[in-house]
């Protein structure tokens, strides 16, 4: 039940995970982020929205609880399609896991969309850690809005792992990205 | 109907409380129509505009996402609590001083949200101030004033020098305390005792006949006070009488008669206690349509065999001429180079951010009218009306308030005629304001538009002769 604009004000959050801060800072308008909550946005499961995309990149676990059952879901099971969430009509998420991302690594999250604030039309969230000879030792791509839910694109993030960081290693790495989808049409943008 | 709830709450600093507020009631229909604070305006209804922020517990809010429950034990400040015409707030003053307000619709929401913006980061920059401000829609200003404003205000603002006395200066204009601390002379902020308020069913066909309307559940429904359709329409007024004489006129009325000619076309009038009973009533109208195929695209109306928007025409062109100024023939000759083209623009909407309103209220011992509404053309509109309900101008008094911004799709006179009609058949003022559902389905839109071009040029002098058939 934690409200948007208390996690983008959250010294701790823009410590240790500032990718969700950069996230949730495109969600609407300091008036929308000011009711919303984490939890609400995370099972309505818009397909474009920013935080079911962290939850899918950042291996987030969701604890639901009915009346007579507690349950652990993580998000890449979580999520089934448009809208569409493993929730039973009798559950309710109660609190919700990110497992963090190494301390040093670095993490973007972006997104196409027609005016700050809207729906992403596309979003991606992006974070990578590298070792001490300096190649990709921790990689995380995760894409929305170019399907019925959003995606971890594990196959991009096997390409980075192990590799020294670079323009051309990074272009390979979105070619898979881009391969791994089939976005549909939608009255902003065809393919 | 679920049952009324009482709540108590701290507004602008006062206590209220509140006996009977249906639990659907939403916290900006509360604020605005059961304490009468009309400064927080009704916008896009879903979130979007900001038009209706409000401070819930020192919070920016939407009003119009919240129900009145959900604000019960809170404390909420409306544009009402800011400032007064006596004492402005400083933003308030900067708003006036930077002319950062046309309309005034968007502006106590947007001041709003950034006496917000301010208070949690004294010292803005641009960019922060246009985020802060991002959730507030202006259709009049461009932002550029807003956000001089909102810059007067940070905490290393340095006062700018006035190097001039008038060119480039605002002055402050005799509405704008008004519209920067309470507004309240929009269309939706005046009421009369006893006003119905008018919902409309419409037409889910582009192009259908009507078999049969069922308005009997309706008129069963509590606080129902009339019910009007397009077959009483046609007896108690004569079609709308168009800008320009036609030689053969289509029969346009007030409501869809025999048949519809668009979605959102409306079909039957419902007056009621409220907006809310008004719609409830709607949903149980029942109408009978048989779907016909409809034309959409300029070009295909006017092929042969098209189907007839209006049968009585006899064509789909209602109106053709020429406008030939000076020889065109000969310019064309003697042009060096002559183009072809053909532009083609897509339907458009202006949408501005207060939708269409009008309150109509009927003089039984005089059989006259006077009607609130929406018009950019009130003299020529005032004439339309009295065509249409068979009276003399002189018996219609036409007042138009100030607007939310219109930009060409005020001009809406059948409105302003069902209004008008219902009003007289409930025996009481009726007051109807467009929801953005409506105002998205079916406001005046301008249709797809085909433009030829035929250019003639002379390069040397870059003259160009046009002939620009249009439709």
């Amino acid at each position: 039940m934690v409200r948007q604009r208390d996690v983008e004000r959250s010294p701790s959050v823009a410590e240790r995970l500032p990718i969700l801060r950069e996230a949730i800072e495109q969600v609407g308008h300091p008036a929308i982020r000011n009711r919303g909550t984490v939890g609400g946005s995370l099972v309505h499961a818009d397909p474009s929205a920013e935080l079911p995309l962290l939850a899918v990149a950042l291996d987030a676990t969701f604890h639901l609880r009915s009346a007579q059952v507690s349950r652990s879901v993580p998000a890449k099971d979580f999520y089934q399609g448009y809208l569409l969430t493993d929730i039973a009509p009798d559950e309710l998420l109660v609190a919700t896991d990110f497992h963090l991302p190494p301390a040093d690594c670095g993490w973007c999250c972006t997104e196409i969309a027609r005016r700050h604030g809207d729906f992403a039309i596309v979003a991606v969230a992006v974070l990578l850690g590298c070792g001490r000879d300096r190649s990709v030792s921790f990689a995380r791509v995760a894409v929305g809005g170019v399907g019925p839910a959003p995606l971890r694109v594990t196959a991009a993030e096997h390409a980075l792992v192990g590799e020294r960081p670079d323009a051309e290693l990074f272009r390979r790495a979105a070619d898979i990205a881009a391969q791994a989808v089939e976005p549909p049409a939608d009255i902003h943008a065809s393919v | 109907m679920a049952e009324k709830i009482s709540l108590t709450l701290k507004v602008n600093g006062s206590e209220q409380a509140a006996a009977a507020v249906e639990p659907r009631r939403s916290l900006v229909d509360f604020l605005r129509h059961d304490l009468g604070l009309v400064g927080t305006h009704v916008g896009c209804e879903h979130g979007v505009c900001g038009a209706c922020t409000v401070m819930l517990d020192g919070r920016t809010v939407r009003s119009c996402l919240l129900f009145a429950a959900q604000a019960d034990g809170s404390e909420v400040t409306t544009i009402e609590g800011i400032g007064t015409d006596e004492a402005l707030h400083p933003l308030q003053l900067a708003f006036q001083q930077h002319h950062a307000l046309q309309c005034g619709f968007c502006t106590p929401g947007m001041i709003l949200a950034a006496l917000e913006l301010l208070r949690d980061n004294a010292d803005p920059s641009d960019e922060e101030i246009r985020a802060g401000i991002s959730g507030n829609l202006c259709m009049c200003t461009g932002y550029v004033n807003i956000v001089r404003a909102v810059r007067a205000l940070r905490a290393t603002e340095r006062r700018n020098e006035r190097t001039t006395k008038w060119v480039g200066q605002a002055l402050e204009r005799s509405e704008d305390r008004r519209l920067l601390t309470r507004g309240g002379h929009f269309i939706d902020d005046l009421t009369l005792p006893g006003v119905a308020h008018a919902a409309y069913v419409r037409s889910p066909h582009a192009r259908a006949e009507i078999r049969h309307i069922d308005v009997r559940r309706a008129l069963e429904h509590p606080g129902v006070y009339a019910v009007i359709t397009g077959d009483e329409v046609a007896q108690l007024t004569r079609p709308q009488r168009g800008r320009v004489p036609l030689a053969n006129s289509p029969k346009v009325y007030a409501l869809a008669y025999q048949q519809v000619r668009y979605v959102g076309e409306p079909v039957v009038g419902i007056a009621a206690v409220d907006r809310a009973a008004a719609e409830d009533a709607a949903d149980l109208i029942e109408v009978e349509y048989d779907p016909l195929p409809p034309v959409i695209e300029p070009e295909e109306a006017l092929k042969p065999g098209a189907p007839l928007v209006f049968e009585e025409v006899g064509s789909n062109v209602l109106w053709h001429n020429t406008f030939p100024y000076g020889d065109v023939e000969g310019a064309f000759k003697e042009a060096d180079t002559v183009v072809d083209e053909r532009v083609a623009i897509h339907r458009y909407c202006s949408t501005p951010l207060e939708t269409f309103g009008v309150m109509a209220q009927y003089e039984a011992a005089t059989q006259s009218y006077t009607i609130w509404g929406h018009t950019q053309q009130p003299a020529q509109d005032l004439h339309v009306l009295a065509a249409a309900l068979g009276i003399s101008p002189g018996k219609i008094r036409l007042i138009v308030p100030p607007m939310g911004g219109s930009f060409g799709n005020k001009v809406r006179p059948l409105f302003i005629i069902a209004a008008a009609l219902l009003a007289r058949k409930a025996g009481r003022p009726v007051k109807w304001i467009e929801d953005r559902r409506e105002n998205l389905l079916a406001l005046r839109p301008r249709g797809r538009r085909h433009h030829g071009h035929q250019r003639g040029g002379e390069d040397r002098r870059n003259h160009s002769r046009r002939q620009i058939p249009q439709y």
